[in-house]
């Protein structure tokens, strides 16, 4: 979809989050993309480098954990994979949209250089 | 740490954070929502492929109910203010939000266009909201509305709810326009339905012909019925 968007939103919403001197040593990104988000993660890895560049975020690395869609089914009480854009549930066949993932976009984790500290 | 010697120095210490990306979007959405509640509005957001014809309905859905209902519009572009030029030619308020290249609105756009009042809330029944023509990122995006309703023409092919999954399953409605021109295309109303029923089976069905008026009643029937619904609920809560 707008990969780039999302790729600033990312530089902003860690600025918002980190303290400055974790972003200085900043070193990667977990990033989970659903499978609804519309996402396209080697759009997204493109989009990362482009709009990193002269920011001082040129070496922090992205990592794309991609979520499959998965509904919950009340009369089996269980979730289930989506395949092929079928929320059927394949044990009984009702159908569903209670998604439980899928729709992530989300910063799962970030990595951090260690902070030597002088002593 | 620093005395660990299997942690060599300088290595990445992973630290747990979830920042979702899209809070925001949903934080702004979820106070238009109740700022249209307290308004007795009912909000709709009409999303489509560009050219599927939600100006064309919201012009035939103006002239068929402006003396019953007081509507107004927002529409979405990324460039012009014609659709807007067109809606404001049967009477109605209707304000143009160019997007100047992005391709789907954001909450905080409405937001603001509500809050500098470029559209009279008070004693409105219907905000429409005509999206940008795009139906992968509109998707993603809540715009605090009741009814989602996406476009599809029967020009564009019956296989979209399974190409475009997201925007299927997360509307209310389908309904399928130009079906005046069924009878040229290989467009089959049952394929598509029972698609975007695989999809979201909750999605409720309709089709029009916003220039021939097939269909029109049933739709304006739905809408007048909603905002009774609506009207209903507000004064619900408000007990």
């Amino acid at each position: 979809m707008h990969e780039i968007s999302i790729a600033r939103s990312m530089i902003r919403s860690l600025e918002d989050e980190l303290e400055a001197r974790q972003m200085n040593v900043l070193r990667e990104i977990v990033l989970e993309v659903g499978e609804l988000s519309c996402v396209e993660p080697i759009l997204m890895q493109n989009a990362w480098e482009a709009v990193t560049l002269g920011t001082g975020y040129e070496k922090v690395e992205l990592q794309i954990e991609k979520i499959r869609t998965e509904v919950y089914c009340s009369v089996c009480d269980k979730n289930f994979y989506v395949h092929q854009h079928r929320y059927v549930c394949p044990d009984c066949q009702t159908p569903s949209n209670q998604i439980i993932r899928g729709n992530e976009l989300n910063i799962r984790q970030v990595k951090l250089d260690e902070v030597v500290e002088s002593s | 740490m620093k005395n660990n010697p299997t942690t060599p120095r300088g290595s990445a210490q992973g630290h747990d954070i979830s920042i979702n990306l899209l809070k925001a979007n949903d934080f702004v959405a979820d106070g238009i929502r109740k700022q249209m509640s307290t308004k007795n509005i009912l909000l709709i957001n009409l999303v489509s492929s560009p050219g599927s014809g939600k100006t064309a309905l919201l012009e035939a859905t103006v002239q068929r109910l402006k003396d019953q209902l007081n509507m107004a519009v927002l529409v979405g572009d990324l460039e012009t203010e014609r659709d807007a030029d067109r809606i404001k030619k049967h009477g109605i308020p209707a304000l143009q939000i160019v997007t100047g290249g992005i391709c789907h609105l954001e909450a905080q756009m409405i937001h603001q266009v509500l809050d500098q009042q470029g559209i009279p809330l008070d004693n409105l029944d219907v905000l429409f909201i005509e999206n940008v023509g795009n139906l992968v990122c509109p998707s993603s995006f809540d715009l605090g509305e009741d009814i989602r309703v996406t476009l599809i023409a029967v020009t564009e092919g019956d296989d979209k709810p399974k190409k475009y999954p997201k925007m299927f399953l997360t509307s209310d409605m389908m309904m399928v326009t130009k079906v005046d021109l069924l009878p040229y295309v290989p467009f089959s109303v049952d394929a598509v339905t029972k698609d975007a029923r695989e999809v979201n089976h909750e999605i409720e069905v309709m089709t029009a012909s916003s220039l021939k008026g097939e269909g029109m009643d049933a739709w304006c029937e739905y809408l007048l019925q909603k905002v009774k619904e609506k009207k209903a609920e507000t004064a619900v809560t408000a007990h």
